[in-house]
């Protein structure tokens, strides 16, 4: 299966306040760009509950891919990272905006680039949300996220935490997601089968399994035309 | 790691501490407040009569309550590096009662009171404490609060307060950053 290394990554740091919606959507106060080592908080939703009232902060990484080389029909597609000392939070990922990284790569991760995703605008959503594991997680790409891994050649990703970020959802609680870094971030994908023959004795092909009882993935060519 | 736990920076004009998640320093308490302190406190006193004071912090209000002619003045604090010093303070003032721990788990065994001022910090309580509001003041009694809302409004939607407002320039902090405090004044 072809898998591509990531070409930049990085998280930001959001700007802390006391009002939920501006933490979320004020430019970033801190950007990590290029991180190599394990970072506890790469996804993040913090609150603490202050004197009456409270104090939101949010983290989010981004990760861009050059997706130039992928030109036909994605069937499926996993978006693959090692997790570090996570709480128990769920994430998703979600389009990253075009303009991240200078919008090909080139450009450190910039605090500016916190509300990229433009959180507050349903965001595409590249995955459905899911659990962040400590050890190896590999996550699936919606349809939206298949589709567009064609039709971009630049590929940038957020991962937010799905129930206080990207939900309107204010935390009571910090939780936070660890990201190792130092392991290379990976999208791993496979494209959709091709086939020469579209047909048998009238039949569309995608409605056969088999033929002469044997299974169709099995032949590679029949009459001398290439499965 | 949850507010009771981090260990408190005392300085003269603040209590503060440093949050490594957060990256950054929380102000508790600032002496900016000095004349809020003081106006809450002749709020809460206006009946005199026994006085819940619930959030000892630098102790301004509590030096402002004792100012005033008062039965008793009964002080709740849960930090183990504030209760030291509110314990120094009461020394030797003979109407001063320290309860330490969450308001909420003794509130039960507490008596009912003419006036009320509540200012706390990191509590995990703090949405009961609208509820919890006509078991501690008497019918008649007033209440306030630490009000971080600029504006005619109240964290807790606490209804049918009225607010008085002051003018103040506190320096850059994390809890109170705008010019003008709308102090609550809520009768029971």
């Amino acid at each position: 299966m072809p898998t591509l290394n990531a070409l930049r990554v990085g998280y930001i740091r959001g700007t802390g306040g006391t009002n939920y919606s501006s933490a979320k959507t004020n430019n970033g106060s801190t950007a990590f760009d290029s991180p190599t080592g394990n970072v506890s908080n790469a996804i993040m939703a913090f609150f603490s509950s202050g004197r009456g009232g409270g104090t939101y902060l949010f983290h989010r990484t981004y990760v861009a891919f050059d997706t130039s080389g992928i030109t036909s029909t994605v069937q499926s597609a996993n978006f693959k990272f090692s997790g570090h000392s996570t709480t128990s939070a769920i994430g998703i990922l979600l389009s990253g905006g075009n303009g991240v990284f200078g919008g090909d790569g080139g450009t450190a991760l910039a605090t500016t680039d916190f509300n990229a995703v433009d959180i507050l605008n349903s965001p595409t959503q590249f995955s459905t949300q899911f659990s962040f594991s400590t050890g190896q997680n590999s996550i699936s790409f919606t349809s939206s996220g298949l589709t567009q891994l064609v039709n971009q050649s630049y590929y940038p990703i957020c991962i937010v935490n799905a129930t206080h970020d990207l939900a309107n959802n204010a935390p009571s609680s910090t939780v936070q997601s660890g990201i190792a870094f130092g392991t290379t971030i990976q999208l791993e994908y496979e494209l959709a089968s091709t086939s020469n023959i579209l047909n048998l004795n009238g039949e569309p092909l995608s409605n056969i399994t088999s033929f002469s009882s044997i299974i169709l993935s099995n032949i590679g060519q029949i009459n001398g035309i290439s499965n | 790691m949850s507010y009771l736990d981090k260990t408190l920076t005392f300085e003269s004009d603040k209590i503060y501490y440093y949050d490594e998640i957060y990256g950054g320093s929380f102000e508790v308490m600032m002496d900016w407040e000095d004349s809020l302190m003081s106006a809450s406190a002749t709020y809460v006193c206006q009946n005199r009569g026994d006085i819940l004071e619930i959030g000892f912090g630098m102790g301004i209000s509590a030096g402002y309550i004792q100012s005033h002619s008062i039965t008793s003045h009964t002080i709740i604090e849960n930090h183990p590096d504030i209760i030291p010093k509110a314990k120094a303070w009461a020394s030797g003032k003979s109407n001063i009662t320290i309860i330490t721990g969450s308001w909420y788990d003794v509130k039960d065994n507490l008596s009912t009171y003419d006036g009320l001022f509540y200012d706390t910090w990191g509590d995990d309580n703090m949405n009961q404490f609208s509820s919890s509001l006509s078991t501690l003041v008497k019918t008649g009694g007033v209440a306030t609060w630490w009000n971080t809302l600029s504006e005619e409004n109240n964290y807790y939607n606490i209804p049918n307060v009225t607010y008085t407002q002051y003018s103040v320039n506190p320096p850059s902090n994390s809890y109170f950053n705008n010019t003008t405090y709308y102090l609550p004044q809520c009768q029971l």
